[in-house]
């Protein structure tokens, strides 16, 4: 997956495969550092616990809020927003930074279009 | 001007379900993702459709307005039914009368409309067990204070409780192959009854748990008098695959056959050596059978399968005429057709067969996203 972004005027191509991986490298202690700053939210939204259509109605609105280019972080429980989340964010041109799970809690950041 | 504000009304799958089999009209808007929608809808003859993700909608419904209709019922489906709810306040609230889904697609996928199949000697009937939203069929035998079971889905109360109405003893219970694209009641009715719990060996070599071999020849008797329930040994969708004849009158076909199309060999990854057994039960074990049985399947794939009533049957020799899978002369061709282009398999199938050997138990949240979506069971 590609993942063409302006950071401060800076366009920075970045392998979201490359991001994932482990293996400590020069390079890529400089990709991780450019996504830690990336994903600094602007906003931080707590949907947890919220069933279908509440994640998304707050989202939207959390989103509205903000500037665009800048990062919404959202985290929620309910499953349906895994599949929601994403095509609503394409849907609407903003795009989804980093999706991780931990504990059945999934976290978006969403950066605006 | 004001607009009168409508109140919305709640439907269950039950309501939904009879307008499925009486070919009654419907407009469906299905407020879930394109991907969902494309995956697998609730079909109805006369049914209208409106895909629009309910995301797109929380503007307001003004745009899609225009293509509501007036003159028949409206319906708002989603996943498990609140953005439906969400979306029909909006339009009731622009003066639409409309109706959500209650429990929405989960509860159209859970649903089980119990129909008559026919009457059996000396009293007995046969019900036919129609899960509308996932295509699968499950059967009840029952005849003087007894009753038969094959091919369960996985909601026992609904099989218990309708033999409790009956006043039967679940006796016996049978699964005519390990199934691969829903989880299997059949084993936890068995359990909870103490009835025998039986399934074909060929299928059950890595399954953890006790049960009753069902092998070719394997006869119960349901009730005093005879109703016979005889395993024939049909291989080719599974290596286990198992029929049942029913008091001489029904066939029961497990996933070997369908009304409109034949079993699928590959969902056990050994699609190859199976072709061979498939071609041999259903152009030599089924042929020496009667062509007045009526087949009765595991599953149906379009609702053009149903009959008037909603069952799911046909004679055995009607679908000789009529069934492409049953006519296909040529041996390479045969080949062919069941093992190239066939559909995908069924969602989360390898874990469906795991949970059905008893190696995992998943919790109920997780066995629904596991049947989510079409069975897929057949070459087409």
């Amino acid at each position: 997956m590609l993942i063409i972004c302006k950071f401060r005027e800076l366009k920075v191509l970045i392998l979201h495969e490359d991001i994932k991986q482990e293996e400590p490298a020069k390079s890529l202690t400089t990709f991780a550092e450019l996504k830690e700053n990336m994903m600094k939210s602007s906003l931080q939204l707590d949907a947890k616990g919220l069933s279908c259509p509440m994640p998304i109605v707050k989202t939207k609105k959390a989103i509205d809020t903000l500037k665009s280019g800048e990062v919404l972080e959202v985290q929620v429980t309910d499953k349906g927003a895994l599949a929601d989340i994403p095509a609503w964010a394409k849907a609407g041109g903003h795009i989804i930074l980093d999706q991780s799970e931990e504990a059945g809690v999934i976290t978006f950041f969403i950066q605006k279009a | 001007m004001g607009v009168k504000e409508m109140s919305i009304q709640k439907w269950s799958a039950s309501q939904v379900a009879k307008k499925v089999i009486h070919n009654e009209e419907l407009f469906i808007l299905d407020v879930r993702n394109a991907d969902a929608f494309e995956d697998w809808k609730i079909d109805g003859h006369r049914f209208e459709y409106l895909n629009i993700p309910y995301f797109e909608l929380l503007d307001g419904i003004d745009n899609i307005l225009p293509n509501i209709p007036t003159d028949k019922d409206v319906l708002v489906v989603c996943a498990k039914e609140g953005s439906s709810l969400m979306v029909a306040e909006m339009l009731a609230e622009a003066g639409i009368e409309v109706a959500y889904l209650a429990g929405g697609m989960k509860s159209w996928s859970e649903y089980l409309e119990p129909i008559k199949v026919g009457d059996l000697t000396g009293g007995g009937e046969l019900y036919q067990f129609v899960r509308l939203g996932k295509g699968c069929l499950s059967y009840m035998v029952l005849s003087e204070g007894e009753a038969a079971i094959i091919d369960a889905v996985r909601f026992t109360d609904v099989f218990i409780n309708f033999a409790e109405h009956k006043n039967v003893q679940i006796k016996h219970v049978f699964d005519t192959h390990l199934h691969a694209d829903h989880i299997s009641g059949g084993r936890h009715i068995a359990e909870m009854t103490g009835a025998t719990y039986y399934l074909p060996p060929k299928d059950a070599e890595e399954v953890v748990f006790h049960y009753t071999p069902l092998v070719d020849g394997t006869t119960v008797q349901i009730g005093a008098s005879k109703i016979d329930v005889g395993a024939i040994y049909s291989p080719g969708h599974t290596i286990g695959s198992t029929s049942f004849v029913v008091d001489s009158k029904y066939l029961l076909t497990g996933d070997i056959l369908f009304i409109d199309s034949i079993g699928r060999p590959d969902l056990a990854g050994l699609a190859d050596d199976w072709v061979g057994d498939l071609r041999d039960t259903l152009y030599k074990r089924y042929r020496e059978l009667s062509d007045e049985l009526i087949v009765l399947p595991a599953h149906f794939m379009i609702i053009d399968e149903l009959n008037e009533d909603g069952t799911v049957a046909r004679r055995l020799g009607d679908l000789f005429v009529q069934n492409h899978g049953l006519n296909i002369q040529d041996e390479e061709e045969f080949r062919r057709v069941v093992t190239d282009e066939l559909p995908p398999q069924p969602n989360a199938y390898q874990e469906i067969r795991q949970v059905n050997m008893g190696k995992i138990t998943p919790a109920l949240d997780e066995q629904t996203e596991m049947e989510i979506g079409p069975n897929r069971c057949a070459v087409r």
